[in-house]
């Protein structure tokens, strides 16, 4: 009993930690700045008529159409629990190809990528990659599955702060 | 079974009835794209091998380009409407 | 130590050869961050890294392939624009 506290509790840290580092990297970035392809913008708009923000619509259209440092971290943590700190450098190349393939220009996926391998193996001896992996999912379904017009509204307001938008 | 390994799978149920639920067509792959995200890493869970991990990541590369082209094909369908 | 050496050899060659290729060192046009031109910092250093990975798991340590990792980076960096298409 006290073990499957301990194993959610770890989980419920690597989820915030990999929160942190994927929406900061895409903010920087400027996923929230203007829709890469068409399809973003046709989502952004779809998101501001329920009652969200446009520029956290454009956020979260970039992630379903390409690649970004969300797919970067998911992939990453998988890579680094099954065959530790190369699997990293061949997620880095992997996402690169696959943001090319979706007209993107691939500096948010790589980097969100290389991050979180370096932050992984840092906190190796006490969170085991595959927390990151199950908290990787929580932290997708906050923003994606959740309720679209307050995770919109929230990622509005982080672009706001940190001059990517409006 | 793992606790991970339930926690995930709840997730990707959960979103499974969304998608049903949904009326709006467009809104429908947001959860697809976290659909995704589960069964991405529910491959890697399962299969223990470095094969595993990659399968899981040109499976999730490919969904992302899939969901890309559809959501640039609804744009364009909106202009003919 | 030795993986270490052979990572170290696969960068230096991609970025020797990025630099005969004529790249530039960063990215001209402003605001790199949606620029889609390739420079000898990002991303040839990361890609040469990836092949070498790859190649060590498939094949094994040698240190020629690490060297023809390092060469297909820079050659995959430079030619990008021409593989995928232009945006």
């Amino acid at each position: 009993m006290d073990e499957i506290v301990v194993s959610i509790l770890k989980m419920l840290v690597a989820g915030a930690i990999c929160w942190i580092n994927f929406v900061i990297i895409d903010t920087y970035f400027g996923l929230p700045e203007q829709p890469g392809v068409l399809g973003a913008k046709m989502i952004g708009e779809k998101v501001k008529d329920i009652g969200g923000n446009l520029h956290g619509g454009y956020f979260m259209g970039n992630i379903v159409c390409s690649p970004d440092a969300s797919a970067g971290t998911l992939l990453a943590s998988i890579m680094n629990y099954l065959m530790g700190v190369e699997g990293g450098l061949i997620t880095a190349l992997l996402v690169w190809i696959g943001n090319r393939l979706c007209a993107d220009p691939g500096y948010a996926g790589t980097i969100g990528a290389l991050t979180i391998t370096a932050i992984i193996s840092l906190l190796k001896p006490i969170i085991e990659p595959k927390y990151f992996v199950a908290g990787m999912v929580l932290a997708i379904f906050t923003i994606q599955g959740l309720d679209h017009k307050h995770a919109s509204l929230l990622l509005g307001k982080i672009a706001k702060k940190m001059n990517r938008g409006e | 079974m793992d606790i991970l390994e339930i926690v995930i799978g709840a997730v990707a149920l959960l979103m499974t009835l969304r998608i049903f639920l949904e009326r709006s067509r467009a809104r429908k792959l947001l959860y697809l794209c976290c659909l995704s995200f589960c069964i991405s890493a529910l491959i890697a869970l399962y299969v223990k091998s470095p094969m595993g991990g990659i399968t899981a990541i040109v499976y999730f590369i490919t969904s992302t380009l899939s969901s890309n082209a559809i959501a640039y094909t609804i744009e364009q369908t909106k202009h003919i409407e | 130590m030795q993986i270490l050496i052979l990572y170290l050899v696969s960068l230096i060659t991609s970025i020797v050869v990025a630099a005969l290729l004529k790249m530039p060192l960063i990215q001209k046009s402003r605001p790199i961050r949606f620029s889609f031109e390739t420079s000898i910092l990002f991303p040839t250093p990361i890609l040469a890294l990836g092949i070498e990975a790859i190649f060590r798991n498939l094949f094994g340590d040698y240190i020629t392939l690490a060297f023809f990792a390092g060469l297909f980076g820079a050659l995959l960096s430079k030619y990008s624009d021409k593989i995928f298409g232009e945006p």
